[in-house]
């Protein structure tokens, strides 16, 4: 019955989503028309989180005083537009620092994902980064590495599905060629030989929200998941897939899963501490700042995976490559250390 | 005392008859020399054993048993290696047979001298342990027959011969002893063998890639054989 509620929500969201999406095109179709909500930033900014001093439009509270508006950073003066108008990714009409379109995300939820935001933070710096802490003191990198593997291959189930339903079956074999390698001779997932140079097997890691991008549905609106984080309505869905494809969910007793996953979690962020800090603390407003970054790290990822649709031209990027180093913006790499990171 | 209990005491005895040889021979031995980088490196592998022994005492008595293994080692400069295996095993003697697939786990250490580029010598010592029970009953009967706490210990030289290819071939003498506890309702003993020696033969091929293929016999009472594909991390 929590499993019937949980989807009715999701397919809720996903199809507000849609909504969402739908009238952001219309938006998109409307600015042929003269700008008349836009106003421009005062200083081209590409940096993430800076837009947001100007024109998130809160009151400290967390809380819009007026109609959610969203800053886009770019080199034309005076231009906002309201949240909700510009909400299909893609179609935002300013620039970032190098010219690049930048990327926003619909957030009609603010005032919400805010409180969520504040939820998540506080239980980051509360609760998960001093038990990540600890953890690291005790236990060496290596092993920790080694967990992170064996939690990465196992999720296996995830990217192949979503390999094959992108109709990328060369990243579905390499997938399971993956699978099997690190399982066999990586001794049950813990060690990454397929990423050894002999082998050099890359990882493909797709996922639901990333299959549907690909396939046309927009992101919808910006939705913050307690304890999961940052989402978006069409990504929601993501969250019901991994729970099923995810090997750890059929643990019982249900405890000994939750314990798992957290388990996972603490480990994973022992490989990560900084990371989110880092963002933090360059950005003015870190909520729009991980909106953003979300929202551009989401849309690169889908362009990757609709540019795998096409053949690969001579000279661009393929797909394989496009993919690890966008995954190197959300989690480590199998037997990455942060100081390889660090030196990257 | 009544007849069946009669008669599973002896397929009882028959089976602490049954076990000394070369029933507990854990594993493959692989080659002396570490297939590990000279710098010193992980290798990994997966292996296959079928072993067979047979056994007479009054009638003929076929001892078959598969085990499939995962093994990790650590090797340096092309002299020593550490490796442990864990694996799981089914057993089968005449008609005692346990389906279950029992997990064992094994530690061993290998040395090598080096004689030229070509030829060496090496020894090696390795132990397993049963961690869970083979269990079965006494045929016509519904007691229980439990084979408990088996373990073995292994000993043996090799000389190895290293192709131009890469392959290596290997051959030496073991000894072993090996030690497990035969329980039944009317009847409870501690099993060992008597020191018992054979030889082993293998050939260690690359496959590219990092791969390699180990084929290896050995002998006692009679032959048994296995295969393992590795994969060493450079």
């Amino acid at each position: 019955m929590k499993r019937l509620s949980a989807l009715c929500l999701i397919f809720t969201f996903l199809a507000l989503g849609w909504a969402q999406s739908a009238s952001g095109a219309q938006a998109a179709g409307a600015a042929d028309d003269p700008p008349a909500t836009l106003v421009a930033a005062p200083e081209s900014s590409g940096t993430i989180g800076k837009s947001a001093e100007a024109g998130t439009g809160t009151s400290g509270t967390g809380i819009p005083d007026k109609p959610e508006t969203i800053v886009v950073p770019g080199d034309d003066a005076g231009e906002t537009a309201p949240a909700g108008d510009i909400g299909a990714e893609g179609e935002d009409p300013g620039e970032g620092e190098y010219g690049e379109p930048a990327i926003t995300i619909a957030d009609p939820l603010e005032g919400y994902n805010r409180v969520m935001f504040q939820f998540n933070d506080k239980l980051y710096f509360w609760v998960l980064k001093p038990v990540a802490q600890g953890y690291r003191e005790i236990v060496p990198e290596a092993p920790r590495v080694s967990v992170n593997n064996f939690f990465t291959n196992l999720a296996f189930p995830i990217r192949f599905l979503n390999n094959l339903l992108q109709a990328d079956f060369s990243g579905a074999v390499a997938e399971a060629g993956r699978f099997v390698v690190n399982t066999v001779w990586g001794i049950g997932g813990l060690m990454d030989p397929a990423s050894s140079k002999q082998l050099d097997l890359p990882k493909h890691d797709p996922d639901l929200g990333q299959t549907l991008g690909m396939y046309g549905v927009g992101q919808g609106f910006y939705f913050i998941w307690p304890f999961l984080g940052p989402s978006s309505a069409r990504d929601s869905l993501q969250v019901v897939s991994d729970y099923f494809l995810y090997p750890v969910s059929y643990i019982n007793p249900w405890y000994a899963s939750t314990g798992t996953r957290v388990y996972q979690e603490v480990n994973r962020t022992s490989l990560t501490i900084g990371d989110y800090e880092s963002l933090k603390e360059a950005a003015i407003d870190p909520y729009v700042a991980l909106r953003d970054a979300y929202a551009q790290y989401r849309q690169k990822k889908v362009e990757a995976a609709k540019g795998n649709l096409e053949p690969p031209k001579p000279g661009t990027l393929r797909i394989g490559q496009a993919q690890r180093q966008l995954s190197l913006l959300q989690e480590p790499t199998q037997q990455e250390s942060p100081n390889e990171k660090e030196k990257r | 005392m009544k007849k069946k209990n009669v008669k599973a005491v002896a397929i009882a005895v028959i089976l602490m008859f049954m076990f000394p040889g070369a029933l507990f021979a854990g594993g493959m031995f692989g080659p002396p020399q570490t297939i590990s980088k000279k710098e010193g490196g992980l290798n990994t592998g997966i292996g296959y054993l079928r072993h067979e022994d047979k056994f007479e005492n009054g009638g003929t008595y076929v001892v078959k048993q598969n085990q499939v293994y995962t093994q990790a080692g650590y090797g340096v400069g092309d002299l020593w290696e550490i490796y442990g295996r864990f694996g799981m095993s089914d057993i089968e003697i005449g008609s005692f047979e346990d389906n279950m697939k029992n997990f064992f786990g094994t530690l061993g250490g290998k040395i090598y001298y080096p004689y030229s580029q070509a030829f060496g010598i090496g020894a090696f010592v390795q132990g397993t342990y049963f961690f869970s029970d083979f269990t079965g009953l006494v045929p016509g009967t519904a007691d229980e027959i439990k084979i408990r706490d088996m373990w073995d210990a292994n000993f043996g030289i090799g000389i190895q011969a290293t192709l131009p290819c890469g392959t290596r071939l290997y051959a030496g003498p073991f000894v072993y002893y090996s030690e497990a506890e035969v329980s039944h309702p009317a009847s409870k003993s501690t099993i060992s063998n008597r020191t018992a020696a054979g030889g082993f033969a293998g050939i260690d091929m690359p496959l590219g890639k990092g791969f390699r293929l180990n084929l290896e016999t050995q002998f006692s009472d009679r032959f048994s054989a296995g295969a393992a594909v590795t994969f060493t991390y450079f």
